[in-house]
């Protein structure tokens, strides 16, 4: 029953963190707090989590040789179980996951640090400058967190942050096939519906590239990437990455969606997943192909963590079988 | 040794937990450049109100330091500066509002533009305006 409860807590948590990253996207600078927020909330999930799966096991003292012995030895398959799944959600392909994050922060650091196209600023910039030195600088304003592109890269990883989080969670849980199933077909009918509703709507522009201008961050080729796109056209999550981060980090990110996706195709093809939970994972992991390439919006932003949802469990749920865990015991 | 490296995950998982919790708490405190505009400007507003024109002169600049892309901030930083006495400026400053409004940060909702790109609006309204 608090197994169920724990895996009910964990998906409605994350369709709360769909709904506030989607309306977050709406509000702006007034919720500068939601990913703050969003971490908090999912280093508490996880500290849960982690605590049930660490904390010491009673053991049951019983009259009779033969009745202890088994107790023991059913306590001891238990510990080994939780010991295998958290091993299985925090280890293995979930490394090389986090490392390709931290690859992607470290890129975005150094583009922050050498912007490659900051010259095509300079026309604006020496009439705000001009502007600027008549007055004396003051000591509030010139504040680490005052300047955006720190921020809006701190934000980001505080999100990474929190979809690591969410990610451990989803996949410990993951193994309870029972739940998974279910729990998958929802995630996946949800995330296929908003790209439906997503890509038939067709929203009205909202982002041109006239508009983003030709600010590279270190991608070093921003004004050869903007003469392939039309100018009117509203900017997708992909372009605004390609913008940001250029090839090197729309890579790094490509392969940060790999590394689940592959391990799902990697033990379909050992045939050592259910087929249900491969169909799903590959059905959420089009879902979000698809919507990285739509004109970015908060409701694509909603469909995109749905999506990222229900990949990261049908991950766990394929690399958890690897471990050959007694699946009734979890 | 199974134990000791599930113990080491254990602690990589704490660790990483913890690190995300204080880390969250930080920004769920600290206030977007925006944000702090936004609250700059409306210190300027009742500065004005008040008759405290250089205050409200003072608090207009930081509000525009922060945030350069809002040409409407622009626009009350140049009423502020001619109401405490500084027409040459308060003319710059119009005439910055002016590029920046005939740009598209108008009519830009604020959900799809990353910082740089409100950054980069200011460098299509110097392209614009000849």
């Amino acid at each position: 029953m608090i197994k169920r409860a724990g895996y009910s807590g964990a998906l409605i948590a994350g369709f709360f963190s769909v709904f506030l990253l989607a309306w977050r996207g709406y509000a702006g600078a007034d919720a500068d707090w939601v990913f703050g927020f969003l971490a908090v909330f999912w280093s508490l999930i996880m500290m849960l989590r982690l605590m049930s799966l660490t904390e010491p096991l009673e053991t049951r003292q019983v009259s009779g040789y033969l009745a202890q012995k088994i107790i023991n030895s059913l306590r001891e398959k238990q510990e080994s179980t939780r010991r295998m799944l958290l091993e299985g959600a925090f280890g293995g392909s979930f490394v090389l996951f986090i490392l390709a994050g931290i690859s992607f922060a470290l890129w975005q650091v150094f583009c922050a640090a050498f912007p490659a196209d900051a010259p095509t600023l300079d026309a604006f910039s020496s009439t705000l400058d001009a502007f600027f030195g008549r007055f004396p600088q003051s000591s509030i304003e010139a504040s680490f967190f005052n300047d955006p592109r720190v921020f809006e890269w701190s934000q980001g990883f505080l999100l990474f942050l929190s979809f690591c989080m969410m990610a451990f969670v989803l996949r410990s849980h993951a193994a309870d096939s029972g739940m998974t199933r279910p729990a998958l077909l929802v995630l996946c009918g949800y995330a296929a519906s908003g790209l439906i509703l997503c890509a038939g709507l067709n929203p009205s522009s909202s982002v041109t590239v006239d508009s983003a201008g030709l600010l590279g961050n270190g991608a070093g080729a921003m004004s050869y990437l903007l003469s392939t796109l039309p100018a009117d056209k509203g900017l997708s999550f992909f372009d605004m990455l390609l913008l940001e981060s250029g090839v090197v980090g729309l890579s790094i990110l490509t392969f940060l969606l790999f590394v689940p996706l592959g391990y799902i195709a990697l033990t379909a093809g050992q045939r050592k997943t259910d087929p249900l939970v491969v169909t799903c994972g590959f059905i959420a992991g089009t879902v979000l192909i698809f919507s990285v390439f739509l004109e970015f919006t908060p409701i694509v932003c909603g469909v995109m963590a749905l999506s990222s949802m229900a990949v990261f469990m049908a991950w766990g749920a394929s690399e958890v079988p690897a471990l050959e865990l007694d699946r009734k015991r979890i | 040794m199974a134990s000791k490296t599930g113990n080491k995950i254990a602690f990589c998982a704490f660790f990483l937990a913890t690190f995300s919790c204080a880390l969250g708490l930080v920004f769920c405190m600290v206030k977007s450049p925006q944000a702090k505009s936004a609250a700059y400007m409306a210190a300027a507003v009742e500065a004005s109100s008040l008759n405290r024109s250089e205050d409200a002169a003072a608090a207009a600049l930081a509000s525009v330091r922060l945030n350069p892309a809002n040409h409407q901030n622009w626009r009350v930083l140049s009423q502020m500066l001619r109401a405490s006495g500084r027409a040459e400026a308060a003319v710059q400053a119009h005439k910055i509002a002016l590029r920046l409004q005939q740009g598209p940060a108008a009519v830009s909702p604020v959900y799809a533009m990353p910082a740089e790109f409100r950054l980069s609006q200011l460098v299509e309204a110097e392209r614009k305006i000849p």
